[in-house]
């Protein structure tokens, strides 16, 4: 009673710890000892049972989960990783959940736990009822079987029990059912079975006899002994051995309350490598003794007495009652300690998947009852699940009685237990499994399991009729539960395993190739397989953190500052109404919060290391590093982008600078345009009307020579201005590109030839020559000949306004080279400076510095000159030196 | 370095799994003594013991 009270204030204290947010079960030697839950009563009592005849074929049992615990890196992992980021809550879950979330599957999978499980929390009731019995001084079973029930202690070993688990493990309802202060109860019994069997070890080994050696050196001696130094000598056989490793291999990962414990109870996948080791060593040490002692229970009790009980015999023979107490103690830690977790996990599941919806169902959708306590009533549906699966295993071993002992009947659970396997790791690492595949394998599994284990058992008990045992089921030989198939010379357990696995994983791969899932068992498959896809980098962050709250402050102020760590604390004061004031310990969720905003501040990956610093995690891991490098990468990646992004938005300024300082000088030169245009018209403008009005006051003063001459001067003048504005309208024609051409065949001779005649007045008024040297070859080429004219015009009168008076000559040529055809008009009058003649065929530009005054012209000509011979597929160019002279060389394609 | 503890692991298992079954096993399965203790309980811990410290210096060795 003390005990239990000692094991309820563990539990009390350990769930305020955690409720004030400081987990004492986060720690991977708490989590590595829960897992010792595996240890039961099985173990504290019945491995020395099952060595008296099997040898050392018991230790199958601790060193299947020893050899896969290297696996656990990858397996455990992956189910704890997958379970969170799902919130799965119990195997049945975990299956239905991988299979479209499938509800039939969870009733099927939590029907085979639960009857899977019975025989096994009956041999807890059995032994400690036996525990019981020997320090009363009474036959070990006695009152089971005879009498009614009210006279069994066992019935009251099971009520205990039943009250017992139900405190516990419905003490208060969690969303993710987690139960810290379960767990710290159950390491604390670990510690306490673990002690308990060293001690009756060490007092066997060393106290009655003189040690391993004086020990195995007398039972070598014992005939009845020395035959368990040997698997050939106790009558294992290699497959049984082998059967019994892979079904506890299997079991550690599989039963309900390991993977409540393992999985579901998990605080963090990184207590997993720590386990990994810390485990095992427990399985060994609690082993170590196990051999010793049933040989000396051999060797002293002759067979006088139980041999699951030797444990609590011998010290008890020897005289030490206060040994065998702690060491009943041991013992009822191991039982309690299972059936507590065990029927915890099984009505989990036992209410979530079959009472719960049972009870939805049939009260339909009443509000009102749903939100007035409901999880009240979940809680009470809680209780009595736990009461139906102990009474279940009190009726059960009722029912089979002394006649298996301990283990026999445990491993008709194990192997209940691997039926699951090939749903949860076939479903872990094969995206193809079907729903359909895991319903059919596992239904054939399990019946193969009922009709080769528990139903024969349950015969021998006299409960159904027996003959199907010895003649087959409706007497076909072919069906013998112990020998199915004709399969004879296998033990019980290793037949019904061969059997059983070998059909439940047949149909689950057959059915499951040769259906199709559906969608959402699709999705679920992808999740459930490339978990790690899903977590991403993050896979930590659903898991709970901790630190102290100076540490995190430390770091943020860092890294943002005081002032922006002090504004982000308060926002998370007020955003979740506490005050961090007095907390020592950060809670989890502040933690993601600061690690949210330190993150904007220096990237995930930075932000995680960082906070691992702080957290009460293990240190960095170099697989974080090659993230962090990663990240960098990418960030170095995304740098190199943006400054290819950088030159080129660098490469559009400079052209757009360009553009503009473009559009800014021809801006300046319209200006220029203009003001030289209106100056062109505004002087004949002025000159016409100073005339006319000379003309109009003074017309009968004015001699007939006189006002005929002014007359003159107004035609003129009028002409310039026509000039002018044609050639204004000219340039607008040419920008727009829509000035009609008529091409024909012309003689370029004929165009040259025609405006010289024209322009002899002009030339004469000058007293300047002009040369043109009339070649005897046709020129031909296809042009529009008023426009090859005005070329030719526009040419001469340029060359006509530099030339100098009196002395000025125009050299015209015109020659034919190979394809050809060059027009050449030279003068020999002020030049273009070399600056200035890339300029000279832009609109708006005129020559008028070097002290000639403004020359004549509107700054258009070679620009229209220039237009045309381009139109004709020619090119224009100018060869000059200032004083020198200019040459304009004009080149057609004949 | 991840990828290779889990490659390291994963021999871990098969390597003693061959060396805790048939027919490696069958070697030491005699009633004979080992250093004052039967040869097959001797072997079997012996492994066992090699196990966990095979393990303990793979995912110990990861700082």
């Amino acid at each position: 009673m003390l005990y239990i009270a000692l094991l309820f204030y563990i539990a009390w204290w350990v769930d305020k710890r955690a409720d004030r947010g400081a987990s004492v079960v986060s720690n991977p030697y708490i989590y590595a000892l829960s897992l010792a839950v595996y240890c039961t009563a099985w173990t504290f009592f019945g491995s020395v049972g099952r060595a008296t005849s099997g040898g050392l074929s018991f230790l199958a049992v601790y060193l299947g989960p020893s050899l896969l615990a290297p696996l656990w890196y990858m397996l455990l992992r992956k189910m704890i990783l997958i379970s969170k980021n799902q919130r799965i809550t119990s195997i049945a879950d975990f299956i239905s959940s991988r299979y479209g979330k499938s509800s039939n599957l969870a009733i099927l999978v939590t029907v085979i736990a639960v009857t899977g499980i019975v025989p096994y929390i009956s041999i807890q009731l059995r032994a400690v009822t036996q525990g019981i019995n020997v320090l009363a001084n009474l036959s070990p079973n006695a009152g089971n079987l005879e009498g009614y029930f009210w006279k069994d202690a066992a019935f009251y070993v099971a009520l205990a029990m039943a009250i017992f688990a139900a405190v516990f493990g419905t003490r208060k309802l969690d969303p993710n059912e987690r139960h810290e202060g379960l767990v710290a109860a159950i390491a604390f019994e670990s510690l306490v079975k673990l002690l308990a069997f060293l001690a009756v070890g060490i007092f066997v080994t060393y106290s009655i006899y003189d040690g391993f050696g004086d020990l195995f050196a007398q039972a070598a001696l014992n005939e009845a002994t020395v035959k368990l130094f040997s698997f050939q000598s106790s009558g294992v056989t290699p497959f049984a051995w082998f059967v019994l490793i892979m079904l506890s291999l299997f079991a550690i990962i599989l039963l309900p309350r390991q993977f409540h414990i393992s999985v579901v109870e998990n605080t963090t996948p990184r207590h997993i490598p720590k386990a990994m080791w810390v485990f095992p060593l427990y399985l060994l040490l609690i082993n170590i003794f196990v051999l010793p002692v049933a040989l000396a229970g051999k060797m002293l009790f002759d067979g006088s007495v139980l041999p699951d009980t030797y444990v609590l015999s011998l010290p008890l023979k020897m005289g030490a009652p206060w040994l065998a107490l702690a060491t009943f103690i041991g013992g009822f830690s191991a039982a309690t300690g299972m059936v507590v977790v065990e029927a915890t996990a099984l009505s989990i599941m036992f209410s979530n998947h079959i009472l719960v919806p049972l009870l939805i169902r049939s009260r339909g959708t009443s509000n009102e009852t749903k939100k007035t306590g409901f999880s009240d009533r979940l809680l009470d549906i809680r209780r009595f699940s736990i009461l139906l699966m102990l009474l279940l295993a009190y009726l059960y071993q009722r029912a089979i009685g002394a006649s298996h002992d301990l283990v026999s009947v445990g491993l008709i659970s194990f192997t209940a237990a691997a039926q699951l396997a090939p749903a949860v790791i076939g479903g872990m690492y094969w995206k193809r499994a079907t729903h359909q595949g895991a319903m059919t394998g596992l239904i054939t599994g399990f019946l193969v399991w009922a009709f080769c284990l528990p139903l024969p058992s349950l015969a021998q008990a006299g409960l159904i009729p027996n003959d199907f045992v010895q003649n087959g089921l409706f007497g076909i030989g072919f069906l013998k539960p112990y020998a199915l198939f004709g399969l004879e010379g296998m033990d019980a357990i290793s037949h019904a395993a061969f059997w059983s696995l070998l059909i439940n994983g047949w149909t689950y791969a057959i059915v499951s190739i040769n259906t199709q899932p559906n969608m959402l068992t699709l999705t679920q498959a992808n999740i459930f397989v490339n978990i790690q896809n899903y977590i991403g980098g993050q896979d930590w962050d659903i898991l709970k953190r901790e630190a102290k709250m100076f540490d995190l402050r430390n770091v943020l102020n860092r890294f943002l500052g005081e002032n922006r760590t002090q504004i982000i604390l308060q926002e998370y004061e007020t955003t979740n109404n506490i005050s961090l004031k007095n907390e020592k310990n950060a809670p989890s969720d502040l933690i993601n919060f600061a690690e949210t905003h330190l993150a904007g501040a220096i990237g995930a990956a930075s932000a995680r290391l960082m906070l691992d610093n702080v957290t009460k995690e293990e240190a960095i891991t170099l697989d974080e590093v090659m993230r962090i490098l990663e990240q960098t990468k990418e960030a170095v990646a995304h740098s190199h982008i943006m400054e290819t992004k950088n030159a080129e938005l660098n490469t559009l300024t400079t052209q757009l600078t360009d553009a503009n300082e473009q559009l800014k000088t021809l801006d300046r030169l319209k200006a220029d345009f203009i003001t030289t245009i209106t100056h062109e018209i505004r002087t004949p403008v002025t000159s016409i009307r100073s005339l006319s009005k000379i003309i109009l006051d003074y017309r009968n003063e004015l001699d007939e020579k006189q006002i005929s001459e002014y007359l003159q001067v107004l035609v003129n003048e009028s002409n310039r201005i026509s000039r002018l504005i044609n050639q204004v309208l000219d340039i607008e024609k040419l920008q727009s590109e829509t000035m009609p051409y008529s091409f024909e065949k012309i003689d370029l001779r004929e165009i040259v030839q025609t405006p010289i005649a024209g322009m002899q007045q002009l030339f004469a008024e000058k007293n300047i020559r002009c040369e043109f040297k009339w070649p005897s070859e046709e020129m031909l080429i296809d042009g529009d000949r008023d426009k090859l004219i005005q070329v030719m015009v526009n040419l001469l009168s340029n060359a006509l306004k530099f030339c100098p008076l009196n002395e000025g000559i125009i050299a015209v040529s015109l020659q034919k080279e190979q394809n050809f055809i060059i027009l050449k008009v030279k003068d020999n009058g002020i030049g273009i400076p070399k600056s200035r003649q890339k300029d000279i065929f832009e609109k708006f530009t005129q020559i008028n510095s070097v002290g000639q005054g403004k020359p004549y012209g509107t700054g258009l000509g070679l620009f229209i000159t220039k237009k045309i011979v381009e139109q004709h597929k020619g090119s224009i160019r100018v060869e000059s030196e200032l004083g020198k002279g200019a040459s304009f060389e004009v080149t057609f394609s004949a | 370095m991840a990828d290779d503890r889990k490659r390291s692991l994963l021999f871990i298992f098969t390597f003693f799994l061959f060396l805790i079954t048939y027919p490696i096993l069958g070697i030491f399965d005699h009633k004979t003594m080992t250093l004052g203790m039967p040869t097959l309980f001797f072997y079997l811990f012996f492994v066992w013991l090699g196990l966990i410290i095979a393990v303990g210096l793979v995912v110990g060795n990861k700082r």
